[in-house]
């Protein structure tokens, strides 16, 4: 029984890693394709995303019973993060728009972006779970 | 039907309609409200951006008229956004402070000074939005420029409009705020 549950742990790692490297590597194709590297702050946005849900959520207490939990600071952690993934989405199109960048380059670090985002939220979505049991 | 419509006598109404109050969400709704009033904010917030930046680099060469994005077309944007953070600010349980109204408690003039700020914010958003559809109007669509340049207008509008219904939807989404503090207060 634990050995089924630690090898679909590890597969589950191994693939997220897989997916992980992927995206990177279709944002930095993207970059390194046209020869210009505005793209690659498509990544700072995706790795900043879940941050401020973090900070805030520890400081809203969520955690621990004894104190008082305050909604707002985790409110203002969701509501930045919403903010980052609409940046993530939105600066390579501006970018595209402004002719900056190529339409192919936007495409790809879009969905580069989109590949890190969501192995960082299953990865931790993953953990918050194992941490449950 | 009845909790939804007010109609419960215990509840004092003024209007003679009955009024449907403000949905009360789950957590799970709530959550995804904020996150949904965070990416609506962002949203409008780009799509100008993205005017002005097309205005900065436009070629004037072919023949149009000249215009670009001034400052005053970011006035509306900073409007709404100080109107959001000015209602955000509040604290939702100062302003359901006096519900035995007329009485000279200590709570009314706290309650009272938080309607006049929720106020100032509301109308400082609704002034953004107006501002920017007078914008569009006057410097857009009444000087006669063609097609790009009243984009940049539009884009002016549809900024306004997220920000508003984002502070809207963070609105709904934060007046269920109880629910959580009360699971754990039990």
């Amino acid at each position: 029984m634990t050995a089924d549950v630690d090898t679909f742990l590890y597969n589950s790692v191994i693939g997220l890693s897989f997916v992980l490297a992927l995206g990177f590597l279709l944002v930095i194709m993207s970059c390194a394709l046209y020869g210009n590297w505005w793209p690659l702050f498509v990544v700072a946005t995706y790795v900043l995303a879940p941050l401020p849900n973090a900070i805030f959520g520890r400081c809203a207490g969520r955690e621990d019973i004894m104190s008082d939990y305050q909604g707002g600071f985790a409110d203002a952690g969701y509501f930045l993060t919403g903010l980052m993934i609409v940046t993530g989405f939105c600066l390579p199109v501006v970018l595209a728009h402004a002719h900056v960048i190529t339409v192919p380059a936007m495409i790809m670090s879009i969905s580069g972006g989109l590949l890190i985002y969501g192995t960082i939220i299953s990865y931790s979505r993953f953990f918050a779970e194992d941490d449950s049991f | 039907m009845s909790s939804q419509w007010n109609l419960n006598e215990h509840h004092k109404r003024i209007c003679l309609f009955p009024i449907p109050r403000i949905p009360r969400l789950g957590p799970r709704a709530r959550d995804a409200g904020v996150y949904i009033s965070g990416a609506l904010f962002a949203l409008g917030w780009w799509f100008f951006i993205d005017a002005a930046i097309r205005s900065k680099n436009w070629n004037y060469d072919d023949g149009y008229k000249k215009t670009s994005v001034q400052f005053v077309d970011w006035v509306p944007g900073i409007c709404s956004t100080l109107g959001m953070i000015v209602i955000n600010c509040i604290d939702k349980a100062a302003l359901r402070g006096d519900s035995f109204s007329f009485s000279s408690g200590g709570g009314t003039s706290v309650a009272w000074k938080a309607r006049v700020f929720l106020f100032v914010g509301f109308a400082f958003m609704a002034g953004g939005l107006a501002g920017s559809v007078s914008i569009l109007c006057i410097k857009y669509l009444i000087s006669g420029y063609g097609e790009p340049f009243v984009s940049w207008g539009i884009y002016n509008v549809v900024q306004n409009a997220a920000i508003m219904t984002s502070a809207a939807i963070l609105w709904v989404a934060q007046n269920t705020e109880s629910e959580y503090q009360y699971n754990f207060a039990i």
